[in-house]
This record gives C-alpha cells, sequence and structure tokens, in this order.
C-alpha cells in the first residue's frame, strides 16, 4: 500500500482508486473557461473518480491565470489542481481555494518554498527517480511524485520501479502521478498507469467513451495496484 | 540519493511453437515488458476472430470486414492482411467434412497458426486430417497428436492439476463485465507468478479471449467505444502476462499490436 495525501479533501494513494483529473487551460480565457468546466462536468458526473481538475497556466500572467481560477473555483467544488511554471501565478491562485490545491509545474525549491508558505501538498517531477527521491527528502509539505512519463513504456518502467523501492526506501512511499495528454493513446497511458500504481491521473482531454472506460478501470484495478 | 537496486530474476517460461512452426508464444523470464527485469522483446500474438454463424456475430463488427466476412476463409485472409499474427476459428454446427476442409483451407491460405473453437467430435477430426500445421485445438484434456490443446482453466490450481508438464495453452476465461476484468488479470497474474517462480507446472503460455466487449454493447455504443473497450481489455491482459490475444475488432487488434509493440520496444 502507498502512503497517501490529501488535497482540496482529497485523498489520493492508499487503497483508494486512482483519482482522475481532465484539464483547464488559462488561455481559454475566462468565459470560455467557464463553458469548458461545465462541459467537463457534464462529462463526468456519473463517473465517481473524476474527482479533481487541473488549471494549467499557459499563458503565465498571475492576473488572467488568478481569474481563471476563481471563475473554475465558483463553480467547481472537487479537488482542484493547480499547475503553473510561474511561483507566483501558483501563489496568487491557491489565495483564492478554500480547500488546499494540489500545486505543481515549477521547480523543486519554489514548490517546496510554495508549500511552506499556503500549506498546499506539492507534486514533485523528474524523469531522474534519484533526483525525484531527493526532492521528496527535502519537502516540508506532503506530495506526490511524477515521474515525468512520456510514453506507455516509461509509465510502465517507473511506475513499477517507485512501486518496488516504496518497499525499501520510505521517500519512495508516495503516491505516483502521470500526466499525460489528449485522446487514445493519452487513455493508453493512463490506463497502464491505473493498472500499474498510478493514484492520480492528469490528463489534457478525453472524450465521454474514454472517460467512462478509465473510470471502470480506476474501479476494477483499486485492488491490483497495492 | 542512492537507489537500491530493484530488478528481479525469475525462471524461463515454457515456448511453444505454432502455426508451420514458424511462430512461438510464451518463453517469458520475467514479468512482461519490464526493462527492470531484463524482458524478452517480445510482444502477444494477436489472433483475429472468424467464425461461420454470422448469425449469432455482432452486427456492429460484421460492418468492419467489407463484406469478406461471408465467407470464413476470406476473412481469415483479411486478417492476415491487415497483420494479424493468427486466426481463431469458431465453427459451429456439425458438419466434419466441411469444417475439416475450411480449417485446411484457413491454414493453407493464411499460413498462420489457427486456433479451432468447435465441438469435440470437429475438434478429433481436424486433430487427425491436418498434419501440416500445429493448430491451437480448445479442449478439456491435454494432447499427445502434435497439436496443442487450449484448456479453460478457473485457476493457477486446477491449471497445474489439469496440464502437469504438458504441451499446452492455457485460458482463463474472458471478461463479460468489466467488473470480472479484475478477477481475470488476478487470475493470469497468479499462474505467471507461479511459473516465474520455477513451478513448471505453470509455465505454459496464456491465452485470452478479448472479444466479449463487443457482446456486453448496449443501444448508446458505437463501433469506436467497443474498439477502445476492446483495445483496453487487451493492454491490461497483456500487462498481466497474456501470450495471446483473441480479438474481434480490427482497429482494436492493430492497438494492441501496436501496444505490445510498445510495451516490448520492438
Amino acid at each position: 500500500m502507498t502512503g497517501t495525501i490529501t488535497f482540496s479533501d482529497i485523498t489520493v494513494g492508499g487503497d483508494s482508486p486512482a483519482v482522475l483529473s481532465l484539464s483547464i487551460t488559462d488561455a481559454l480565457g475566462p468565459q470560455m473557461a467557464a463553458v469548458r468546466i461545465v462541459e467537463i462536468m457534464e462529462r463526468t458526473s456519473d463517473l465517481d473518480n473524476f474527482k479533481a481538475v487541473c488549471i494549467r497556466d499557459d499563458i503565465s500572467d498571475p492576473e488572467i491565470y488568478a481569474e481563471t481560477v476563481r471563475v473554475v473555483s465558483t463553480v467547481w467544488d472537487g479537488g482542484i489542481i493547480l499547475e503553473s511554471r510561474n511561483p507566483a501565478s501558483l501563489l496568487t491562485a491557491s489565495a483564492l481555494i478554500g480547500n488546499l490545491p494540489l500545486i505543481t509545474g515549477c521547480d523543486c525549491t519554489s514548490l517546496s518554498e510554495l508549500g511552506s508558505i499556503t500549506g498546499c501538498p506539492v507534486a514533485f517531477r523528474s524523469a531522474d527517480i534519484s533526483d525525484l527521491l531527493d526532492m521528496v527528502e527535502s519537502s516540508p509539505v506532503g506530495c506526490v511524485i511524477d515521474p515525468a512519463t512520456d510514453n506507455m513504456k516509461s509509465c510502465l518502467e517507473r511506475n513499477t520501479d517507485l512501486h518496488r523501492l516504496s518497499e525499501r526506501i520510505p521517500e519512495a512511499d508516495r503516491p505516483i502521478m502521470t500526466r499525460t495528454w489528449s485522446g487514445e493513446y493519452a487513455l493508453a497511458v493512463a490506463s497502464v498507469s491505473v493498472m500499474r500504481y498510478g493514484s492520480l491521473i492528469v490528463i489534457d482531454d478525453l472524450d465521454r467513451d474514454g472517460c467512462v472506460i478509465l473510470n471502470g478501470l480506476a474501479d476494477t484495478f483499486r485492488g491490483h495496484r497495492n | 540519493m542512492r537507489l537500491p537496486k530493484t530488478s528481479r530474476t525469475a525462471s524461463e517460461l515454457k515456448e511453444l511453437r505454432l502455426g508451420k512452426g514458424d511462430y512461438a508464444a510464451g518463453g517469458a523470464h520475467s514479468l512482461p515488458f519490464l526493462d527492470l527485469d531484463g524482458a524478452r522483446r517480445r510482444r502477444p500474438l494477436v489472433f483475429g476472430e472468424v467464425t461461420n454463424d454470422l448469425p449469432s456475430y455482432p452486427a456492429l463488427a460484421a460492418e468492419m470486414f467489407s463484406g469478406r466476412q461471408i465467407d470464413p476463409a476470406e476473412w481469415a485472409v483479411m486478417w492476415k492482411e491487415i497483420g494479424s499474427d493468427g486466426v481463431c476459428l469458431r465453427i459451429t454446427g456439425d458438419d466434419i467434412p466441411s469444417s475439416v476442409s475450411l480449417v485446411k483451407a484457413v491454414c493453407d491460405r493464411t499460413r498462420l497458426p489457427v486456433v479451432v473453437d468447435a465441438s469435440p467430435a470437429i475438434i478429433e477430426a481436424v486433430a487427425s486430417e491436418v498434419k501440416d500445421s500445429i493448430l491451437m485445438l480448445i479442449s478439456d484434456h491435454v494432447r499427445d497428436d502434435g497439436h496443442i490443446a487450449v484448456i479453460g482453466c478457473r485457476d493457477a490450481e486446477e491449471a497445474s492439476s489439469v496440464c502437469g508438464e504438458h504441451d499446452a495453452i492455457v485460458s482463463f476465461g474472458h471478461v463479460t463485465e468489466e467488473a470480472e476484468l479484475g478477477d481475470l488479470v488476478g487470475r493470469i497474474e497468479g499462474y505467471r507468478a507461479r511459473g516465474l517462480s520455477g513451478d513448471g507446472t505453470c509455465s505454459n503460455p496464456v491465452i485470452v479471449d478479448v472479444t466479449y466487449a463487443w457482446d456486453t454493447l448496449d443501444e448508446d455504443w458505437d463501433a469506436r467505444r467497443a474498439s477502445m473497450l476492446e483495445a483496453t481489455e487487451a493492454l491490461a491482459v497483456m500487462l498481466a502476462g497474456a501470450d495471446m490475444l483473441i480479438m474481434r475488432g480490427p482497429g482494436a487488434a492493430d492497438m494492441a499490436r501496436v501496444y505490445g509493440e510498445e510495451l516490448a520496444d520492438l
């Protein structure tokens, strides 16, 4: 069994089914972001494992990002993941959300500082497992680990490696996050992660059919991942 | 941080020659696809399903074969043309001469490995008439006639008891509902774990029929969704350790082959 963390009152890891998340970009602008979140809610309202949305900062303007986060959080009461390369964007946006969101997207030092200031759990990302576990070791807050998989193969290898390490190294005993894109190949990568120890799956976009299939897998494999 | 090694070693599982002898299944010596454990670069074989009983075959799937499904031998050739590694021939009825002719035609025209699913009388007739191809015959007992039995088992314990160390291909059933996929995966993983730990009675190749994704469709489903589900179930069982997959949708079969190639790093 992996360790757990909680963000936005959602528990990730342990015996819980994998938490699934679709994404919203601030490049849509606040008006279209409102349309997009309603669309996501309609698409996944009956799919219990789609518990979070990821709000992505593609413009790198803290004000625009904050406005997008504000619009989404007035409609969406599930989990929120804030993703930005800009620490200022994350700091401003995290203050707008009552329940501590998960923050990710910038370097380890910035994430650790933001975690200390805001109390938000963070997601560390690196394809180098050793570096990733160094980040965990120095983290002042709860974290998930993202081994930066870019295809099914690397997802299988790195998730398995981390799972085996978790039996021997406490730093590796953290929920594994997988970040993937859109469409059928993204479904395949997400499926491998759900079946091989992934606890939090963030997908840019997936149609209704893909959401139904992935949600079913998350239920089916909750007892097989540990 | 210095990390301990996480690689694992295991016993080698049995490898079986199929068809004209130019295809092989099994032979793994690690958990599936894991470079971490020095996995063999081999993907599962994909078998396209062909039936002589079109009325009971889903129309949604039949539409994808451009009319060639009305002739089972021609249908099998189409599977070869679109990249299938083998054919699973399901024969209904009890016409032994025409069934034997059909199996011979499929073997000769495709030169691929063939699984035959038919009545016991037809299976025995086919086994005695076809001598130039190693067939996989769905049976309830191991064979010593040069062909290989495909034996359905509940779990690793039953497979160990029924097959012993004889050559056979083991089937742990199929998925009829999404919830059962986890049980099926558990049975395959349990069998593979015993084989990899050195139990010679659990080292035969495993075949899984994932066509049932198409039988569970309701009116809201279309061919794309069925293909995605079939391909995802194929991915699940190949990660669990399936060596061969029986598939219905050509798109899903193609996806499964691509997934296997990527995971095996081919």
